[in-house]
């Protein structure tokens, strides 16, 4: 599926910013007219001038929240589409669809639980940021799965966000690598257990789980299994 | 009861529907693939109460979907689909237009909220590299109960 050729959808590449291993931020500006409405959580269809990679489009969350004057995706390198765009200099062009995507919580949503696996905590960052700003009263617990210390994207960010939002609870899991960091408090792939031994009773919350689809294929069995009802749980795979 | 009830659905597809990085499919996406449930060739006298229609950025396949709601119950009480897509998007349509008519049907919530993973375990999982087909036909369901709100004075936010 192609992106319609109009005037509006031209993004310019502003600023670049590492984030963590083979990840980075892209920050935008549209070439003509002005950055598209959306709600934090959405993603927008990319595709590239590139000669090879013309014709193909890739989903990315959109990483920056409403209101900022750039807008964000963060990449992680994988294979060859995400490597242009990791590879994209300053000045960069590329093309990118209206923001779509229903993977944000309702304003009803009080008390609510982020399961992030690796890259899938870009619709998490977006919206902790966006939901704070107007509404400190919500809780949010996020349970942030990654490798290594250094796969962890966003976080002297996310460190400064919870240090000013109370409401805010973060909560890093490192699958391959022992740290003695104490930001990290977990050492396993995320499960029931963990998630009960940190919100004690599971009911009564709305949970998103965003990664690959190994990853949320599992947490939402995991939720499933500790009776959680699936009208609680929303989910993103990113594939 | 929710876990007998998943515990059977498994052995009925012989296979975890979570350890999907083979090519095989389950008995339930082989029969609905063969005997697809609900598809609609002709839609030229189908009077539907609302319509949606998706594209898969990764394949450019194409789902339709028409919905009729009770306007009593505010409930699913049919739904037709036609694709362009492949035996998975084409099981994975199949059980879905059951999942939301079974039972005096779904309501608009809940068919708004239908994840993938609801699909998938009825289905007895798929290989991941079909996980996009999966999503055609709930993305495609989505638009149609939003076209039935649009059209009925709601609009269609899910708060
Ligand atoms: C809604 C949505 C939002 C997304 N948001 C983001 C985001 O914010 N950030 C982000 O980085 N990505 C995001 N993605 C993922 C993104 O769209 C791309 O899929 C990703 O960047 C990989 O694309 P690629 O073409 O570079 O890699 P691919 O060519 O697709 O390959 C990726 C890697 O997987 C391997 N691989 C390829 N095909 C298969 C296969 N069939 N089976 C097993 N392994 C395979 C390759 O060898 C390679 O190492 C999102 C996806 C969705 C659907
Ligand atoms: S390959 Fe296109 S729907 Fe399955």
């Amino acid at each position: 599926m192609t992106i319609p050729e109009t005037e509006n959808n031209r993004l310019i590449l502003k600023e670049k910013k590492e984030e963590a291993n083979d990840v980075v931020t892209l920050k935008f500006c549209p070439k003509n007219g002005e950055l598209p409405d959306f709600r934090a959580g959405q993603f927008v269809m990319v595709g590239l001038a590139n000669k090879e990679l013309s014709g193909i489009t890739k989903s990315y969350t959109i990483s920056s929240a409403p209101g900022e004057k750039l807008l964000s995706i963060t990449v992680k390198r994988k294979g060859s589409f995400s490597q242009a765009l990791y590879d994209l200099k300053v000045g960069g062009e590329i093309k990118a669809s209206e923001p779509q995507g229903f993977f944000f919580p309702s304003e009803n949503s009080q008390d609510i639980v982020f399961l992030a696996g690796g890259i899938g905590i870009t619709p998490f960052y977006s919206i902790i940021k966006d939901t704070f700003k107007k509404n400190p009263d919500k809780k949010i617990h996020l349970f942030y799965s990654n490798k290594t210390l250094g796969d962890i994207a966003f976080l002297k960010d996310l460190d400064k966000l919870s240090a000013e939002y109370k409401n805010l609870r973060i909560i890093h899991l490192l699958t391959r690598e022992q740290t003695r960091d104490p930001r990290v408090k977990e050492f396993k792939r995320l499960d029931a257990d963990i998630l009960k031994r940190h919100l004690g009773d599971l009911s009564r919350k709305d949970y998103f789980i965003c990664g690959s689809i190994g990853f949320v294929n599992d947490l939402w069995r995991e939720l499933k299994k500790a009776g959680v009802k699936e009208e609680e749980i929303f989910t993103e795979a990113f594939f | 009861m929710t876990d007998k009830n998943e515990k059977l659905k498994y052995d009925v597809a012989g296979q975890d529907p979570y350890k999907s990085d083979s090519w095989i499919y389950s008995d339930v996406v082989k029969e609905h693939f063969f005997n697809p449930r609900n598809v609609l060739l002709d839609d030229s006298g189908y009077k539907a109460d609302g319509t949606g229609m998706t594209g898969s950025p990764e394949c450019g396949d194409v789902m339709q979907v028409w919905i009729k709601v009770n306007p009593e119950t505010k409930k699913i009480s049919d739904c037709k689909w036609r694709t362009f897509g492949c035996a998975s998007a084409i099981a994975s349509t199949s059980v879905m237009s059951v999942m939301v008519t079974e039972n005096n049907g779904m309501s608009l919530e809940k068919a708004l909220n239908l994840k993938p993973q609801q699909i998938l375990e009825r289905l007895g999982g798929l290989p991941d590299r079909k996980f996009h087909c999966s999503v055609l036909g709930h993305m495609a369901l989505r638009e149609a109960v939003l076209d039935y709100l649009k059209k009925n004075d709601n609009t269609g936010n899910r708060e």
